[in-house]
């Protein structure tokens, strides 16, 4: 009796099984082409978002065990789909740490100020005084080393009796590149073009070589973006007898690539 | 004489500065005997985001109207393009063009006109920071479309009357997303210029409100 109850079961859960298997869908097409996007929730659940946003309602949950695919992505936002054909909006935070592919834990490095500081472009624009004058300079600069970068930069400055034009090359050093508020000095060089307005008797357009010498502080705000605050002493060597001296402060921004 | 004093000067100066760099290479980097107790030993695999498509670039077109103080309200058309840098933060930069009319003046007095046609080609760019600060969803009928609403500020230059005048520019917007990648923008924007065209300085606030498109790549 005891070994024919056996039996019995022994066929219940095999039957459980096979029904478990021939339950388990293939996974869609795309997702098998793929496989290097479909991931696996460990942690005890996904917030999915309606769009790429903290803000943005919660409508769903992937549940500890469920298979995903991540399609794309908005910052630090994650565009899933569910294996039930569920898309939403997951943040690198509860990914970071809470998903597995092939047993592994997968690392998606949650983004500080420190994570792009190595990154060697910046792209920016800085606003302020040359001289009284407005003034604002777009710049681009590289990243030789933690501590040394070079940078070229565009200055227009709008004064009342004459527009003027400073084209520089310089190199910046970063002392304690560290910090996340970091000092900075510069050292540089190029042209300054003055175009007296047009109101004035008409004098002809000057070229210049300029020096400059100045330093600021930079200050890592997200991961990308840097604001900074700056100021440089101008020497315009003129053709004439003495040379100009020529203050600017500066505020702006930068975007690390 | 003078070289081997200097060599002594410069060690004795450097030497402060060696023990330190050393002192840091030596710091153990662990939280000392706790961290040795409780270091975790799952092996985290790190994950290859390059194989995850971004979008976090916009680029796009507008059309709209632009009041250009004194010299009439004129259509401006332009394209933008701008990169997200988090969620919040935004960069754009934008360039627009318009052509300006006659000023009250130059039709009522009938005398020769300010500016030749040419000179009122105007056309201004400028390069901005955004934040988006109400992010939100607007419903149509049945469906609902999400939105951001932002605020930008920034400097540039309007080129017109053969000059180039500093512009700083201020405002805000709507985008209205159609799909996660293509969004509809509704701007109104104050960029504000000095000028001297009339003699003296003069400080106009240009009002401009555009309608446009963008794409997410």
């Amino acid at each position: 009796m005891k070994i024919q109850l056996g039996l019995w079961g022994a066929l219940i859960l095999w039957f459980c099984c096979c029904s478990k298997l021939f339950a388990a869908e293939p996974l869609p097409d795309h997702w098998q082409q793929d496989p290097a996007a479909v991931f696996t929730v460990s942690a005890p659940y996904l917030d999915m978002h309606t769009f790429a946003g903290r803000t943005y309602p919660i409508y769903h949950v992937i549940e500890m065990g469920e298979e995903f695919f991540i399609e794309k992505r908005r910052n630090d936002w994650f565009k899933v789909e569910t294996l039930d054909g569920k898309i939403g909006w997951v943040a690198r935070k509860q990914l970071d740490g809470g998903i597995t592919q092939n047993g592994d834990t997968i690392d998606f490095l949650t983004q500080t100020w420190k994570d792009h500081t190595e990154n060697p472009y910046q792209v920016g624009l800085l606003a302020g005084n040359f001289e009284g004058a407005i003034a604002y300079s777009p710049f681009v600069s590289y990243q030789f080393t933690d501590n040394i970068q070079g940078e070229i930069r565009y200055t227009q400055a709008f004064g009342n009796n004459a527009n003027l034009k400073v084209a520089t090359a310089s190199i910046l050093h970063k002392p304690f590149p560290e910090w996340r508020v970091s000092p900075f000095f510069r050292l540089g060089s190029g042209f300054i073009q003055t175009n007296p307005s047009t109101i004035l008797v008409q004098t002809k357009d000057r070229e210049d070589p300029i020096v400059s010498v100045g330093g600021g502080f930079m200050l890592q705000a997200t991961s990308r973006l840097v604001l900074r605050v700056e100021y440089e002493n101008h020497t315009i060597m003129t053709t004439r007898d003495v040379n100009e001296e020529v203050e600017e402060w500066k505020a702006g921004f930068g975007v690390l690539f | 004489m003078e070289s081997w004093l200097r060599r002594i000067v410069l060690s004795a100066l450097l030497s402060p500065l060696s023990a330190i760099g050393l002192n840091a290479i030596a710091a153990p980097d662990d939280g000392g005997l706790l961290g040795e107790v409780v270091k975790p030993d799952i092996v985290r695999r790190e994950v290859d985001e390059a194989i995850i498509d971004s979008e976090n670039f916009e680029f796009g077109l507008f059309a709209g109207i632009m009041s250009f103080e004194d010299f009439g309200s004129n259509d401006v058309y332009g394209l933008r393009m701008a990169f997200h840098i988090t969620e919040d933060w935004f960069v754009e930069g934008t360039y627009g063009l318009s052509k300006l009319q006659e000023t009250s003046y130059e039709r009522l007095s009938g005398s020769a006109p300010l500016l030749t046609e040419e000179q009122r080609e105007m056309s201004y760019y400028n390069f901005n920071l955004g934040f988006n600060l109400f992010p939100g969803e607007l419903y149509l009928g049945k469906r609902a479309f999400n939105t951001n609403f932002y605020f930008v500020l920034g400097a540039g230059n309007t080129l017109f009357a053969d000059n180039d005048y500093f512009t700083y520019n201020f405002g805000g917007g709507i985008r209205i997303f159609f799909t996660d990648w293509i969004a509809m923008h509704w701007d109104v924007r104050n960029h504000v210029m000095t000028h001297a065209i009339f003699g003296n300085e003069k400080e106009i606030q240009n009002l401009e409100t555009h309608f446009g498109a963008t794409l997410f790549f």
